[in-house]
C-alpha cells in the first residue's frame, strides 16, 4: 500500500498542538511531506477546535498530501484524528476521510475506550484503511510500579483489539520508558511467538496464531541526533516521528524533514553495513552531514538537547520479587 | 535599503520564537494571569523531578496538554499562541508533603471541541502522562472546574 520497503517510515506531528487554522495546517503538511516525511499526524488532542473544525481541517490536509505525492512520486499519508465524542461521529469522520482518499487514520484508543476502538478498526479493515493507535492516557494507569496496567498490557490488548501502529514510546526522547522494556513490547507487537523471559518484563509465553501486527511508533522529543539509536531499538518495522524534531529546524519545515530522512538513510546504509548504531552514531551523522546543510544545521541546533532525568519506568533486576 | 528585521518591534518577534529547546516555564507560567470564566480550570497534584523548580514543573503540564512541544516551532509565529496556550497560574503546596505540590492551570475553553468528553481526556492527560518533565512518581488530576 505504500510502497515502501527496507526502511522505517517516518512521520511528524503538526505543531503547535492547537492553533493552526486549517489553511495553515494543510501548508505545515504539504512542506513536511515534501521535504521527504511519509505521514503527518494530528495531535492527539485535535478533534474538532473551533479554530480548525474537523472537515476544514481533512480537506486541506488531503489537498496537501495530494499535492506532495504528485511532486515526490511517494505515497503520502496523513494521519487524520476521527476520536469524537460520540460513535456516530467517529464513524462520520472515517467515512469522510475514506471518500478523500486518506490511506490512514488515526484514533485515541484508551481515551475512546476499547469498545468504540474495537468498531473503529473493524471498519477500517472492511474499508482499506489502515489505523493509526495514540495511546493518550496510558501512563495515567501504567505508572504507579505498585497499582494499575502495565503498558505491555495495554499493549497487547490492543493488538487483539485492532491497529495498524501503536506508539510505544522512545526510550531517548522525552518520554519515560526503560529500553528493554520497550524492545520487548516491540516483540510482542510485531512478532508472532515471543517467550518468556523476566529480563524483559515478558512473564508468559505469548503465541499470536498469526493474528495481525502491529508496528511500534517512536514518537516524542526526539531529534536526528537520537536517529542511530532509534534504528537500533525500533528496527525496519516501525514509525519514527519527529514534531519538534522537523519543525523547530531554523530552516523550516521542508529543511526539518530533509535532514531526519537524510540521517535515516544515513542511518539504514550504516546497519546494513554492519556498523554500531551506538558507538559510531556520531560519525554516520558527521559524514552525511558533509553533503547535507540541513542536516548540518540540524545537528548544530540540537547538540546540547538531553532528556536525560531519570527513567521512572525500569525492570525489576532479575531475582526480584514481583 | 534597509536591512530586512532591523526593526526593534521585529527583533523582539524573532528573539521570542528563536529556534532551540527552551524552559516550558518561559511561556506556560503566569502569576498574574486571572482565570476567565469561560475557562476550564484543572487542579494538578504534581511530583516534580528532583532539582525541577516548581514553576517549570507546572508550566510543562499546562504545556504538554494545550499547544506546546519540547522545542520551539516556527509555526508558534502562524497562530495567536496567547490565546490558545494554557497557563499554570498558581502553585500551592501540599500539607506534609514537601514534595509535592499543587499546580492550578488554566485552560482556554477553545482548546477544547464541543460535546466531546472524549476530548477532556485526551488534552489533559495526554502527553504530559507520559512525560519525564511533568512528574517524576506522578502527578494527578485532583480537580476540574467547567464553565457554566
Amino acid at each position: 500500500m505504500l510502497d515502501n520497503y527496507g526502511r522505517p517510515l517516518l512521520g511528524g506531528t503538526i505543531k503547535p498542538k492547537i492553533g493552526l487554522s486549517a489553511r495553515d495546517y494543510g501548508r505545515s503538511v504539504y512542506e513536511l511531506l515534501r521535504g521527504g516525511l511519509d505521514f503527518t499526524k494530528d495531535d492527539e488532542n485535535v478533534n474538532s477546535q473551533p479554530v480548525s473544525r474537523w472537515r476544514d481541517r481533512f480537506l486541506f490536509t488531503m489537498e496537501a498530501v495530494q499535492k506532495a505525492e504528485n511532486e515526490t512520486g511517494e505515497r503520502k499519508g496523513h494521519y487524520l484524528n476521527v476520536t469524537a465524542g460520540s460513535m456516530e461521529d467517529v464513524y462520520r469522520r472515517a467515512e469522510f476521510a475514506k471518500e478523500l482518499g486518506a490511506p490512514i487514520i488515526m484514533s485515541d484508543f484508551f481515551t475512546m475506550g476499547f469498545t468504540a476502538h474495537t468498531s473503529l478498526s473493524r471498519w477500517c479493515r472492511d474499508n482499506g484503511v489502515l489505523l493509526h493507535c495514540h495511546r493518550a492516557m496510558h501512563a495515567v494507569v501504567h505508572r504507579q510500579r505498585n497499582h494499575g496496567i502495565h503498558w505491555r498490557v495495554l499493549a497487547k490488548w490492543l493488538r487483539m483489539a485492532g491497529g495498524d501502529q501503536l506508539h510505544n514510546g522512545t526510550v531517548v526522547g522525552k518520554l519515560a520508558g526503560d529500553r528493554a522494556a520497550t524492545m520487548a513490547i516491540n516483540d510482542l507487537l510485531r512478532e508472532d511467538f515471543i517467550a518468556a523471559d523476566k529480563r524483559r518484563g515478558i512473564y508468559f509465553d505469548q503465541a499470536w496464531a498469526s493474528m495481525p501486527a502491529v508496528f511500534p511508533v517512536a514518537s516524542g522529543g526526539i531529534h536526528v541526533w537520537h536517529m542511530p539509536e532509534l534504528l537500533d531499538i525500533f528496527g525496519i518495522d516501525s514509525v519514527l516521528q519527529f514534531g519538534g524534531g522537523t519543525q523547530g529546524h531554523p530552516g523550516g519545515n521542508r529543511a526539518g524533514a530533509t535532514a531526519v530522512r537524510v540521517a535515516l538513510e544515513a542511518a539504514v546504509q550504516a546497519r546494513s553495513e554492519g556498523r554500531n548504531m551506538i558507538t559510531g552514531a556520531p560519525e554516520i551523522l558527521a559524514t552525511a552531514a558533509r553533503q547535507s546543510p540541513e542536516l548540518r544545521e540540524a545537528l548544530e541546533l540540537w547538540k546540547e538537547t538531553k532528556s536525560d532525568f531519570d527513567g521512572v519506568d525500569r525492570l525489576d533486576p532479575p531475582g526480584a520479587r514481583s | 535599503m534597509t536591512t530586512p528585521m532591523s526593526d526593534p518591534q521585529a527583533a523582539a518577534v524573532r528573539d521570542a520564537y528563536r529556534p532551540g529547546v527552551r524552559e516550558y516555564r518561559e511561556a506556560y507560567f503566569d502569576s498574574s494571569y486571572v482565570p476567565a470564566d469561560t475557562d476550564i480550570l484543572a487542579a494538578f497534584r504534581v511530583t516534580p523531578q528532583p532539582g525541577m523548580a516548581a514553576e517549570e514543573a507546572g508550566a510543562a503540564i499546562a504545556a504538554e496538554s494545550s499547544t506546546g512541544t519540547r522545542t520551539t516551532v516556527w509555526s508558534d509565529l502562524l497562530t495567536d499562541l496567547d490565546r490558545y496556550r494554557a497557563r499554570c497560574y498558581q502553585i500551592a503546596p501540599v500539607s506534609g508533603q514537601p514534595d509535592q505540590l499543587i499546580a492550578y492551570i488554566a485552560y482556554p475553553l477553545d482548546l477544547f471541541e464541543k460535546g466531546s468528553v472524549v476530548n477532556l481526556l485526551s488534552s489533559s492527560s495526554a502527553t504530559c502522562s507520559g512525560s519525564r518533565h511533568c512528574g517524576r512518581c506522578g502527578w494527578r488530576i485532583c480537580a476540574c472546574r467547567s464553565p457554566t
